[in-house]
């Protein structure tokens, strides 16, 4: 009975698979784009910044806050910047209702992240309680708040 | 402000009589696994479109489906 109703059903899997609706596979599709473009994006910093031997214990400084060749920082800041906002565009036009609400609501928690947090440090650094606002621990925390917030709301 | 009624529905014995997994209804409804989850379980209401698609696959009227506790004791 229920090997029948599978093969009724448009866009059912090969037999044993969980089958997917077509907004979830494209959901899928997308978030793999994603993962291979921050994936090349990583990769490329990170060979771009062991090649110049930073010394050991600060190569995750320098993977943070190294130089990097004005090409390799142009093209990195083309891809998260053009190519990412037309990937994650599309996203949002295919994903379910439910996943757009899990979304949302990961997406405001980080907003109180950055919106909070950020001004909070900032006061307390410059009465010299905290150090100086570090962008990257800011934007670790924002994404952290984001996909803990994201993953509840999706699958509690 | 009175207090928010929780959203009950039948979604998960209608999908049993028709021996039907939650991934099999939600290719129907084009949702993901989650959301039929999420549904059933109370812990999320469908928008006014899903619950259409859902009355209409079960041949039954929304308020047949769900109910919003207004008639609850």
């Amino acid at each position: 009975m229920t090997v029948s109703i599978v093969a009724e059903i448009p866009g059912a899997q090969r037999p044993g698979a969980e089958p997917k609706s077509a907004s979830v596979k494209a959901n899928h599709r997308l978030l793999a784009w994603s993962g291979v473009l921050g994936g090349a994006i990583g990769f490329a910093m990170a060979m771009s910044v062991l090649s110049t031997r930073p010394e050991q214990g600060n190569v995750a400084e320098a993977m943070i806050y190294g130089p990097l060749p004005v090409w390799l920082a142009v093209v990195m800041a083309l891809l998260w910047g053009a190519v990412l906002p037309v990937i994650s565009w599309r996203w949002h036009q295919v994903v379910d209702e439910h996943e757009r609400e899990a979304y949302r609501d990961g997406a405001v928690a980080g907003f109180y992240v950055m919106g909070v947090g950020a001004p909070v440090w900032w006061l307390l650094a410059r009465a010299g309680l905290l150090p100086p606002i570090d962008l990257a621990t800011l934007y670790a925390s924002f994404l952290i708040v984001s996909g803990l917030v994201w993953a509840w709301r999706k699958y509690r | 402000m009175p207090e928010e009624e929780e959203m009950k529905n039948r979604l998960k014995v209608l999908r049993a009589e028709r021996d039907w997994s939650q991934a099999e209804l939600a290719v129907q409804l084009d949702v993901s696994r989650q959301a039929v989850n999420a549904i059933e379980t109370g812990k999320y209401d469908p928008s006014l479109p899903l619950a259409f698609r859902i009355g209409r696959l079960f041949d039954m009227k929304i308020e047949e489906i769900f109910d919003d506790g207004e008639h609850r004791g």
